[in-house]
């Protein structure tokens, strides 16, 4: 009989398939973001619907709370300071 | 040097002088409903004779300096507007960019109006880049900070055009 190409020396590990936790968890491999969290580019979609559920204003301030934390985080580093 | 850039008064200090200009660039992105981190506002501006003297009004009002690596202290002036592409200044709100073109095409502020779309923030109008115009110059731009944010550009971009719905005015309802 061939064997199959997951099977080895060890027990045979399951085949995974996407969206079936039970198989997943049997293999040792735990993925703990749900199935389509990221494109195949490895884009965070999670992250994409939540500024696009926001509004421009919403956004804007956002990107200065940002801005404002990373000056504070850099002032105790001025050779990180752009 | 001066820190980051405080965008509400930023763009409060150009629309209250009535500079004629587009916010292009990262923050363009995160208005059109990209998230994603970028230090600098830059605008494109619009470079008559008239607007170059409203911006210039601007920009002592913001006490704009060139960000210069020799620590001098060289004030913008119309001469100098005319003479380069971009400018990068100092302000005493933070960083502010300057653009008379933007690649690819070096399209100016005139060829570009027509792929803003105008947001209302905190009683301004703010007119803003679309975002495949943001992609464009992305591509054209290629540095690596470029082709990093560019798959979350793209995508975000498909979600919009997915759902229907591209946020803001067009000029033609200004």
């Amino acid at each position: 009989m061939r064997a199959r190409p997951d099977s080895g020396p060890g027990p045979r590990t399951p085949r995974l398939v996407p969206g079936d936790s039970s198989r997943r968890e049997a293999s040792g491999v735990h993925d703990v973001f749900p199935p389509g969290a990221y494109s195949p580019e490895g884009v965070d979609l999670t992250l994409v619907d939540a500024w696009l559920d926001m509004s421009p204003e919403e956004r804007l301030d956002a990107l200065q709370e940002m801005l404002d934390f990373v000056a504070l985080a850099r002032r105790g580093r001025p050779s990180e300071a752009p | 040097m001066a820190g980051p850039p405080k965008l509400r008064e930023l763009l409060a200090a150009l629309s209250g002088h009535r500079v004629e200009f587009i916010v292009v660039g990262g923050v363009a992105a995160v208005l059109e409903g990209v998230g994603m981190m970028t230090d600098d506002l830059d605008v494109l501006v619009e470079t008559s004779e008239a607007n170059v003297e409203r911006l210039l009004a601007a920009l002592e009002d913001l006490e704009a300096i060139y960000r210069d690596p020799a620590g001098r202290s060289l004030r913008p002036d119309a001469e100098r507007l005319a003479s380069f592409r971009l400018h990068l200044l100092d302000t005493r709100l933070g960083r502010l960019d300057l653009l008379r073109t933007l690649k690819p095409g070096e399209r100016s502020y005139a060829d570009l109006v027509s792929r803003s779309r105008v947001y209302r923030i905190g009683g301004l109008e703010i007119p803003v880049l679309e975002l495949a115009a943001v992609i464009e110059s992305k591509e054209a731009a290629d540095r690596p900070k470029d082709r990093a944010a560019l798959p979350l550009l793209r995508r975000t971009l498909e979600e919009l055009q997915a759902r229907g719905r591209l946020p803001g005015k067009s000029p033609s309802e200004r």
